[in-house]
């Protein structure tokens, strides 16, 4: 461990530091600045797309696929996960009881790995790569640069398990584990059993651009890449720690420390099952081939359980969460407000996605009728029910991502004393959180409008009218109130954590471990070596009083 | 004061030892190794769905005068199963601190490392199959040697960095950093030794032996 008192100079104590803190920091700083940045993106891609009939503003189809396939990998791997890994580089360790992350220094060279790779990818779209370049050495850069981003995420994301598995306080077996941290170890491990497949396609696509395998012409193809895990249900990934942070901002803002601990432990772990299996057969789904009839039956069906068992867990969790609101005393803020937000979110998320279910179950009762009667009908479905290759997919997406950067508010915010010393702008987290609820929820709405009106997912020169238009301008109007939120959540964190703004007193206290720590904490966070035997080590709880009091903040070791 | 206040009153004066924290290098290592086999089987899954589509149309799935040998490949696994057990030899004299043992066993786990590699490229030059077409011939597009090239440079790749970490546990063991009671850095480097293997043992049934 490194000497942080010697650690005096601006490079020391960002570039040169292994202090979880600061690499935590910088992480969040970095997230909302990168998906401001994709939003941004993504806005220019819905103003071309209000007349899809014809590119204005942009040169061609295949820019006009290179800004939107931009705006998606910076908004995903930029923005939403590295946010999440902030917060969880930050907290985690608090939350563990342990003085410092695992691989303090592999976690930092995460970072800085993530930022050069980020860099690479931004020049690789400008210099006319990715899906739809037509410059092979930049095309090549940019299946370079994303597997950069996504190697150096896992490589953040084993330091984070790591430290829950084998850093924890004394006493702290897995079950007392806080549900944020155990969120963000189901997270990571889920992270680190799907994202490397991605990285073993990239490696394929960087080879077959390399060596001319595949035309120049039809690099959007490239695009397919990230399909797997950005598309409902694998982005349900991204819906797992949003519950932990929901959850445990929940608990303590209603004063109400969660009744069943492990039932949620249980319910979130289940939605991991559902998300890895979702993956899983999301690849399959996309490398079953023209052989693959069965294989594709198969994985459809794997795939409609996925989504409908994804429900049930987050429904369970969010009842769990909403015994605490009705027996506690719940008080209304900007924290409180982002969690119920982001839960309700991603269970529209869920619902929605179930609706996606209908083709696939409709195809193979199709298939089985076929099959049992040796015919070969394929009837024609509505519209409304081909909703595969539609942007109703990307409605789901909107919605768990907006979920997951409300989350994003909801931590930064709860736990913002923590992190800067210092409390956060609550007139601006107010207009954050209304401004990005509101515009996540017209983006969703406007891109299910697309999809039932037969718009395609990938960006394409064609006439829409009707309903898809109506979806067109709700995607614009929602991006903008997105981006709005992020811009304002970034200034938020600007004000507090650069310019020193904002009250230095501490404006609530929780029952887990890191509300025994300094604001913000102090290099090795505990002054001694904190011991726990229960979830919730710094509640007095009586089992015979029917309520739970919150302790005062802690100071020495506790020992419960 | 007697010897025992004496020594009383130096350990309560002495800070707290720095809690141990057993395993990480292993957890961590464990985890590393789960994300580079799951990315090894990611390719592995294109590889085989791209080759049985190669094959449902009737085409032959390596390209004419192409010719998987199987002697080199057999070869390759009684090396890698061979180092699995040298691995082991390490270990166990590192957890008797036989210092001198561990050295001669990391150090033959070398030898086969690059012989491995070097049995590769002998393989590789059998046969014969352009990655990159040169002199303006048509594209192989059909048989994707990229895809053949990728799932074996990639094992490469790993056996290059499970050799790196084997080496460097192994000098730390050597300088005397481990002992009978801690060598959890030779466990994290022979668990990723034996997820490499693991690899191998996927790549040599599915490319080599079905091809």
């Amino acid at each position: 461990m490194s000497n942080e008192s010697a650690e005096t100079g601006l490079f020391d104590r960002t570039i040169g530091t292994g202090d979880h803190k600061t690499v935590g920091r910088l992480w969040i700083f970095a997230g909302l600045g990168m998906g401001l940045v994709a939003l941004v993106l993504r806005l220019v891609v819905a103003l071309e797309q209000l007349d899809t009939g014809s590119v204005s503003m942009l040169e061609d189809v295949n820019e006009l696929v290179q800004v939107w396939s931009m705006s998606r990998d910076l908004l995903i791997f930029g923005g939403v996960v590295s946010v999440l890994v902030g917060i969880a580089t930050f907290i985690v360790p608090l939350q563990v009881g342990s003085s410092s992350i695992a691989f303090p220094r592999g976690a930092a060279a995460a970072f800085w790995m993530w930022e050069a790779s980020v860099a690479m990818l931004i020049a690789a779209y400008i210099g006319n790569g990715g899906p739809g370049g037509g410059t092979r050495d930049f095309v090549v850069l940019w299946t370079f640069a994303l597997g950069g981003m996504m190697i150096s995420l896992v490589w953040a994301l084993i330091c984070i398990a790591t430290t829950v598995i084998g850093a924890r306080a004394p006493g702290m077996r897995l079950e007392m584990v806080p549900l944020t941290s155990w969120t963000f170890l189901v997270f990571a491990l889920l992270g680190i059993l799907t994202v490397p497949i991605q990285v073993g396609q990239l490696i394929i696509s960087f080879l077959d651009v390399r060596g001319d395998y595949l035309s120049l012409v039809d690099t959007t193809s490239l695009a397919s890449v990230m399909d797997t895990i950005t598309l409902a249900p694998s982005i349900y990934w991204l819906a797992i720690p949003v519950l932990g942070i929901a959850l445990d901002t929940i608990s303590v803002h209603s004063g109400r420390p969660l009744r069943f601990h492990r039932s949620t432990m249980v319910a979130t772990g289940l939605l991991t099952l559902t998300a890895f299996g979702a993956d899983v057969t999301s690849f399959g789904r996309r490398i079953a081939g023209t052989d693959g009839v069965n294989a594709t039956d198969f994985n459809n069906g794997l795939m409609v359980i996925a989504l409908l068992l994804s429900v049930l867990p987050i429904l369970g969790a969010l009842a769990l969460g909403g015994e605490s609101l009705k027996s506690g005393r719940p008080a209304m803020g900007i924290p409180l407000g982002s969690a119920l937000v982001s839960g309700l979110l991603l269970l529209a998320g869920s619902v929605v996605a179930l609706l996606g279910t209908i083709e696939p179950i409709v195809g193979f009762i199709v298939n089985v009728n076929n099959s049992a009667t040796g015919a070969n009908d394929v009837p024609d479905l509505p519209d409304a029910l081909t909703l595969n290759g539609t942007t109703f997919n990307a409605g789901i997406t909107a919605l768990i991502v907006t979920a997951a950067l409300v989350a994003g508010l909801a931590g930064i915010s709860h736990w913002g004393h923590k992190i800067w010393g210092r409390q956060m702008n609550q007139g601006l987290g107010s207009l954050a959180l209304l401004s990005m609820a509101g515009g996540g929820a017209l983006w969703a709405v406007g891109e299910i409008l697309g999809g039932l009106g037969d718009q395609p997912a990938l960006p394409v020169v064609a006439d829409t009218d009707g309903i898809a238009s109506v979806g067109n301008l709700l995607v614009l109007v929602g991006v903008a109130g997105l981006a709005a939120g992020v811009a304002m959540t970034l200034l938020m964190a600007v004000g507090a954590g650069l310019l020193k703004s904002g009250s230095e007193t501490e404006p609530w206290t929780g029952s887990t471990l890191e509300w025994m720590t300094q604001s913000p904490p102090s290099y090795a966070n505990f002054d001694r070596q904190p011991t726990v035997n229960s979830a919730y080590p710094l509640i007095t709880m009586d089992d015979s009083a029917s309520d739970i009091e919150v302790a005062a903040p802690v100071t020495e070791e506790v020992s419960v | 004061m007697t010897d025992v206040s004496v020594f009383q009153a130096v350990t309560d004066s002495a800070p707290a030892a720095q809690v141990a924290r057993p395993r990480l290098q292993v957890v961590g290592t464990a985890l590393a190794s789960a994300a580079a086999f799951m990315g090894f089987l990611g390719m592995i899954g294109l590889y085989i769905a791209y080759r049985q589509d190669v094959r449902a149309t009737g085409a032959t799935w390596l390209p004419d005068g192409v010719v998987i040998p199987l002697t080199q490949p057999n070869m390759m696994l009684a090396t890698w199963s061979l180092s699995g057990v040298v691995v082991i030899w390490a270990l166990f004299a590192m957890k008797n601190d036989d210092r001198a043992n561990t050295f001669i066993a990391i150090g033959f786990v070398m030898v086969l490392g690059f012989a491995y590699i070097a049995q590769t490229g002998y393989l590789l030059s059998l046969m014969d199959m352009p990655l990159f077409p040169t002199g303006g011939e048509a594209l192989d597009v059909l048989n994707r040697p990229p895809l053949f090239y990728g799932i074996i440079g990639t094992h490469i790749v790993m056996t290059l960095v499970a050799m790196g970490y084997l080496a460097a546990m192994g000098l730390r063991a050597v300088g005397g950093q481990y002992n009978a009671k801690d060598l959890e850095g030779l466990y994290g480097a022979a668990f990723f030794w034996f997820t490499t293997y693991a690899a191998y043992l996927v790549m040599w049934y599915v490319i080599y032996i079905t091809k």
